[in-house]
């Protein structure tokens, strides 16, 4: 099953670099197909990391446009998921230099209001399809929550499926901190919905 | 975690795993979708006007390492071709006193004569010098320097004589550095016959003066200034 899914995963690989050669080569239906295969993933990538659409949106674009520039120069020696999110961390990374960090706590801290609202009412019954929908909402909230690094390493592999290898090339640290980060995200999320899904539960 | 090898993927909890599945799923809305294909689109419309500027592998920019070595090549041995002797004047050991017998007192006399000659000991063989009036960094520098070098032991000892006294009776003075060599001055001949003569070798000294005498005519002019010394030795001579 692990080896059915690995060969998928390679298969796929072999799909976007072929479709980014055809498209290098000036095929732009090949960088179509690698948009729609990707866009979804990179969106909440961004969307979910800032906290901010308009952001996000910018960012998104700025960097599919890196991609379509480079095309010319893009080697089929990397990965082109890896690539592409490579160059979205780095946006993100000179995003977040250039602004102070207390603008992205504020919008951070919307956000949570507006997750507030869309949190169940007593009148609800918590039936285990409805609870796994309140807990989704709840985690949704942890990962606002989440240190940074860790929210990354956690978006990547939710959205990409990146290894620990991966993740770590994308966001150049070394292997056992990309673990680490990956152990406490997990750990941390876990907390997070449990106790607030307890709160919940309390309130009802 | 079961993360223990790096191609294996990074796994979260499944039951993170499934919450985060029934998150909503944000998509970029249509526009900007219209707006990066758009921009993609532009992007190979201008790849061939890219690709013609990408593909200048030129034949000149291609070999330009091997090219450039054999240019530098070539020119250094058309140089040696063109100038065989200069390294080796420079590098011989007798080099030096032609050296100072070009440093020897000279002045240069208005004349058109003079200056090439001057010219002609200063510049290195291959050089040419032009025999009319063109004027020219190389001859400009060349006179200045003569003249330079001439001022000082013109006021020293009060006197001058014309380089091309000493050069034009000798044309074969410039066509080989043999000859060139053996070359001396009428103040060293007669130093050397000074000598003789107070070692008291008259065979000796009679045949040099008779040299002098064919080779320096112009001792016997007044106004040069080692006339007085050569009418000295002279009568000296006919004594004995």
């Amino acid at each position: 099953m692990a080896e059915a899914l690995e060969q998928d995963k390679s298969t796929e690989a072999e799909a976007d670099q072929r479709l980014m050669l055809q498209y290098a080569a000036g095929d732009p239906s090949a960088f179509e197909s690698l948009y729609q295969k990707h866009k979804g993933g990179l969106y909440r990538y961004f969307v979910r990391q800032t906290g901010d659409q308009q952001l996000a949106e910018d960012l998104y674009q700025e960097t599919w446009g890196r991609v379509i520039k480079a095309a010319a120069s893009y080697e089929t020696s990397a990965k082109f998921t890896t690539w592409l999110y490579r160059i979205a961390h780095n946006l993100l990374i000179d995003h977040v230099r250039a602004v102070k960090p207390v603008d992205l706590f504020s919008d951070a801290f919307s956000e949570e209001l507006e997750c507030d609202n869309q949190l169940p009412s007593d009148q609800f019954s918590p039936d285990s399809a409805l609870e796994e929908d309140i807990k989704a909402k709840l985690l949704k909230r942890c990962i606002d929550l989440l240190p940074t690094v860790q929210k990354e390493t956690f978006l990547l592999s939710m959205e990409a499926g990146f290894t620990a290898g991966a993740i770590a090339e994308i966001v150049e640290v070394t292997l056992e901190a990309t673990k680490s980060r990956i152990r406490y995200a997990n750990k941390a999320l876990k907390e997070c919905v449990m106790n607030k899904w307890q709160e919940v539960d309390n309130e009802r | 975690m079961k993360d223990e090898h790096t191609d294996e993927p990074a796994q979260f909890d499944p039951e993170l795993q499934r919450w985060y599945r029934k998150m909503k799923q944000e998509q970029p809305g249509p526009e900007l979708d219209e707006k990066i294909i758009a921009m993609a689109k532009r992007a190979t419309d201008n790849a061939p006007k890219d690709n013609v500027v990408r593909v200048e592998h030129s034949f000149w920019r291609q070999y330009r390492w091997p090219l450039s070595s054999a240019a530098s090549v070539m020119l250094v041995v058309t140089l040696l071709l063109l100038n065989p002797e200069v390294p080796q004047d420079v590098l011989r050991d007798d080099a030096m006193p032609v050296m100072m017998q070009m440093s020897e007192p000279v002045e240069v006399q208005g004349g058109q004569a003079g200056e090439e000659q001057a010219l002609k000991a200063v510049a290195p063989r291959g050089m040419s010098v032009k025999p009319d009036g063109e004027s020219s960094d190389v001859n400009g520098t060349a006179t200045q320097r003569t003249t330079s070098q001439a001022s000082e032991p013109q006021s020293q000892k009060g006197a001058a004589y014309r380089l091309s006294d000493t050069l034009e009776k000798q044309p074969s003075l410039i066509k080989s550095s043999t000859q060139r060599e053996a070359v001396i001055s009428a103040k060293q001949a007669l130093n050397h016959l000074v000598q003789l003569v107070d070692s008291k070798q008259w065979d000796e000294a009679k045949k040099l003066a008779l040299k002098i005498e064919k080779q320096y005519p112009q001792l016997g002019e007044p106004s040069h200034p080692q006339h007085q010394i050569w009418n000295e030795l002279r009568v000296l001579l006919k004594q004995h």
